[in-house]
């Protein structure tokens, strides 16, 4: 019994490897990850696999919750169009998350090594408190962020769209701003929906049809589209491909103080330093926004036990047993407060990986102005 | 002042060790005040907005959440490469 009691408590935290000198990469930490994975696939599937059109209930009812509200209030406001391409991977982060982080929080290790009477020890942990587990999570995150940015990219040029992101806004008889609120169908068909409708927008019809005959474009309009819509140069796909990836890189960075059409060019010349600053420090912040990620969930999911870990050291750093039974008092009541903070905190640091990694994937793939 | 640190960081075994964690636990202590700071700044802030708008209290409220969070999550960085650089891990 004495010898549960002379562990380090710090051993909580870190990993250990189940299988001994065999493969010393699997941890129990590990395990758990696995764990949340098999978690996630008993469920999901089980609830989701039909489309039910009835009014859910019980589990089904409380996921479904969930979902949608990431749905509506969190990914289509940022994401607009592309909300059904990111939504399940977006889901899948959130969900394998939380999971992880909350069953960090069940002392499984504790309870399974009572009941084996410390045969078994160190069998549960925290699958998001290694370094290892967050940095996969932020390097899947970067890939999708660049990846989807510079497919969106190399759609474009394919298209001939690029430079105008779907918008003629150039193509007015006066050749003035024209009336881009009214012309914006790519934008009034995320936007024109009430809140509270669920799936696919798509299978609702057309939102925006009566929007098709615009009376704002008179004959010259539509004349100046027309010839604006054949004289599109399509790319072949390869050379897309690689004038992709120097035009996403180059359009990090927003022109602050671009010359107008009418303006003189020499604000050209103010422009490009200020340019290429912004460009060097967006480029940096496109690597450092995933490593911020990681080291965020990493950080804050080991902070929490550490502190419990060292106030279990506190206790029993107090020579007599009274001084322990005085001291561990207090530190019980501060123990459970931590517990809820902790338990709060799961939740909360899977909510903001998953809704910094919607902003970053929002910015890289849909048209910015 | 220096002197101090020095002998004391010497009294811990070795040389070097005693400075590592000395540092370790300044960085730590420096994370905490600026994180302390920090959000202590956005609650304030949340509620004056709360007090100008009473009816906007729960999205102020998660966007102070939010906002909370990620200040936390730097200060929690810094401590966590504290502890790192302190155990040589």
């Amino acid at each position: 019994m004495i010898s549960f009691l002379a562990e380090d408590p710090l051993e909580h935290v870190v990993p250990h490897p189940i299988f001994g000198d065999h493969l010393t990469w699997f941890t129990n930490q590990s395990l758990m990850a696995l764990l949340a994975a098999v978690i996630m696939l008993l469920v999901f599937p089980r609830l989701f696999r039909r489309p039910d059109g009835s009014a859910p209930s019980g589990a089904r009812n409380f996921f479904e919750s969930i979902l949608e509200y990431l749905r509506i209030e969190v990914f289509r406001p940022a994401l607009k169009e592309n909300t059904d391409r990111f939504a399940p991977f977006l889901w899948t982060v959130f969900f394998f998350i939380a999971i992880c982080n909350l069953l960090g929080c069940v002392p499984i290790s504790d309870l399974v090594s009572l009941i084996t009477w410390g045969h078994v020890q160190h069998i549960g942990g925290t699958a998001t408190g290694t370094i290892s587990t967050t940095a996969t999570l932020a390097i899947c995150a970067f890939v999708m962020i660049h990846f989807h940015g510079l497919n969106a990219v190399a759609q474009s040029l394919m298209d001939g769209t690029y430079g105008q992101q779907g918008h003629h806004t150039e193509h007015t008889s006066n050749g003035g701003p024209g009336h881009e609120a009214a012309h914006d169908l790519e934008h009034m068909r995320a936007e024109a929906l009430p809140a509270d409708v669920g799936g696919d927008f798509r299978a609702l019809g057309d939102p925006v049809a009566h929007y098709k005959d615009d009376r704002y474009m008179g004959p010259h309009e539509q004349a100046a589209m027309e010839f604006y819509d054949k004289e599109r140069q399509k790319m072949s796909p390869g050379k897309a491909i690689l004038l992709a990836v120097p035009l996403y890189l180059w359009n990090f960075a927003p022109h602050p103080f671009r010359p107008q059409p009418g303006e003189s060019n020499a604000k050209w010349f103010m422009d490009v330093p200020f340019f290429l600053f912004l460009l060097v420090l967006e480029l940096v912040g496109a690597v450092i926004k995933p490593f911020a990620l990681c080291m965020r969930l990493f950080a804050n999911m080991v902070s929490g036990h550490v502190v419990l870990a060292v106030l279990i050291m506190l206790t029993f750093s107090v020579p007599s047993l009274l001084g322990k039974v005085l001291v561990g008092a207090p530190v019980i009541a501060m123990y459970v407060a931590i517990y809820f903070l902790e338990l709060f905190v799961a939740l909360l640091q899977a909510y903001i990986f998953m809704f910094l990694t919607t902003l970053f994937i929002a910015s890289a793939v849909a048209p910015e102005h | 002042m220096t002197e101090m640190m020095m002998v004391l960081a010497q009294t811990v075994a070795g040389p070097d060790k005693g400075l590592a964690i000395g540092g370790a636990a300044i960085g730590m202590g420096l994370a905490a005040i600026g994180a302390g700071r920090g959000i202590g700044q956005i609650g304030g802030q949340a509620c004056e907005a709360i007090a100008r708008q009473p009816e906007a209290a729960g999205r102020i409220g998660t966007n102070m959440l939010i906002t909370a969070a990620m200040v936390e999550g730097v200060a929690l960085a810094a401590v966590a490469l504290g502890f790192a650089l302190a155990l040589r891990i």
